[in-house]
């Protein structure tokens, strides 16, 4: 089979899982912020006592991401349909937690599409580690004031892009940060010091720290190569599918970014002997 | 945007003060912890989160 034909089956596979609205991934998008806000009245009038508050916040700020990457890609509503905004919502609101502006991850993220593993020009190119327990070290390290990865990267590669959607980018991270810090300290100096540390700021390390084991580092190991069949892979995960945020399957998202992630694991069964003809890194998956 | 840079060059220090600072100190009260020096737990957090952020601030990074 040549490679044009192999491509054009590749792609006929894959739009069997696209279309429609992925109401699992809505559904989880608004619950899991609504969840986290509710967590703040219910923790401050003593009805959720502070240590169930944090474990609930740290598994809501975790899972707040991926809803969102689904509004990145339009999946939840293509851009220039009559339900964008509903795309739009789901994603600004389901990243509250998390305090990542959309616009700011949604032009990261497409360069990180457009450019993987590129030292240069892949955004996400600062969580690239030899092993796991590098990779945990590396998120701790551009989390610093002043790293040189992590979402610092971010700043740097928006002020370079100079485009008006990295300008309007670059403006929502900043107020972000101020508003995110500004919250905290108001309710730090209210008396609510300890509640903002255990409700959202331990919590949302704990799940940056996650986030970029799993959903970066884990599914672009070992990240030497580049191109559309070589830039990730599939990978079996200590932690199962699920607990590894569906990432097991992560190589089904690059090269088909609009197939909502609870349908990556049955593409990519489907797709799997043409991986394996294109010699993907499937990992024995 | 130099403002902004500024701003967050001296982040960690703010950080110090008006976060860490009422932490330790709500902390020490919520565990009913004395501060040495017959400083106040506030005084006492001030005094760590002030430390901790000009280093922070001065290192670029906290730990």
């Amino acid at each position: 089979m040549t490679s044009q034909s192999l491509r054009a089956r590749e792609k006929a596979i894959a739009e069997q899982f696209m279309g429609g609205i992925p109401w699992l991934m809505v559904f989880w998008g608004i619950t899991n912020t609504a969840i986290w806000i509710a967590l703040w009245p219910l923790v401050f009038t003593g009805i959720m006592p502070l240590w169930l508050g944090f474990i609930i916040a740290t598994i809501n700020i975790t899972a707040s991401y991926l809803p969102s990457h689904d509004a990145q890609h339009y999946i939840i509503a293509p851009k220039g349909s009559k339900l964008e905004w509903f795309n739009e919502l789901v994603g600004h609101w389901s990243l509250i937690p998390l305090t990542l502006p959309l616009r700011t991850a949604r032009i990261t993220h497409m360069e990180h599409h457009k450019h993987a593993n590129d030292p240069l020009l892949d955004p996400d190119y600062s969580t690239h580690a030899t092993g796991p327990l590098q990779a945990l070290w590396k998120t701790i390290v551009n989390r610093q004031p002043r790293a040189e990865g992590g979402f610092n990267r971010y700043g740097q590669l928006l002020q370079q892009w100079d485009s008006p959607a990295a300008k309007s980018a670059l403006t929502d991270a900043i107020i972000n940060k101020i508003l995110f810090f500004g919250i905290l300290a108001a309710l730090a100096l209210s008396g609510y010091a300890i509640e903002a540390a255990l409700l959202w700021w331990l919590p949302r390390h704990l799940a940056l720290t996650y986030i970029s084991f799993y959903l970066s580092w884990a599914p672009h190991h070992p990240g030497v190569e580049k191109g559309r069949y070589k830039d990730t892979r599939a990978f079996k995960s200590r932690m199962g599918n699920i607990w590894s945020s569906g990432m097991q399957y992560h190589i089904v998202h690059h090269l088909y970014p609009t197939i909502p992630l609870n349908k990556t694991p049955a593409a990519y069964r489907a797709l799997r002997p043409i991986l394996l003809e294109r010699g993907c890194n499937l990992d024995h998956m | 945007m130099s403002v902004v840079k500024s701003l967050f060059f001296f982040g960690p220090l703010f950080f110090g003060l008006a976060f860490l600072a009422p932490l330790v100190a709500q902390v020490m009260v919520r565990l009913d912890l004395n501060a040495p020096f017959a400083l106040s737990p506030l005084q006492f957090g001030l005094i760590i989160g002030t430390v901790l952020g000009l280093i922070a601030t001065y290192r670029g990074k906290w730990i």
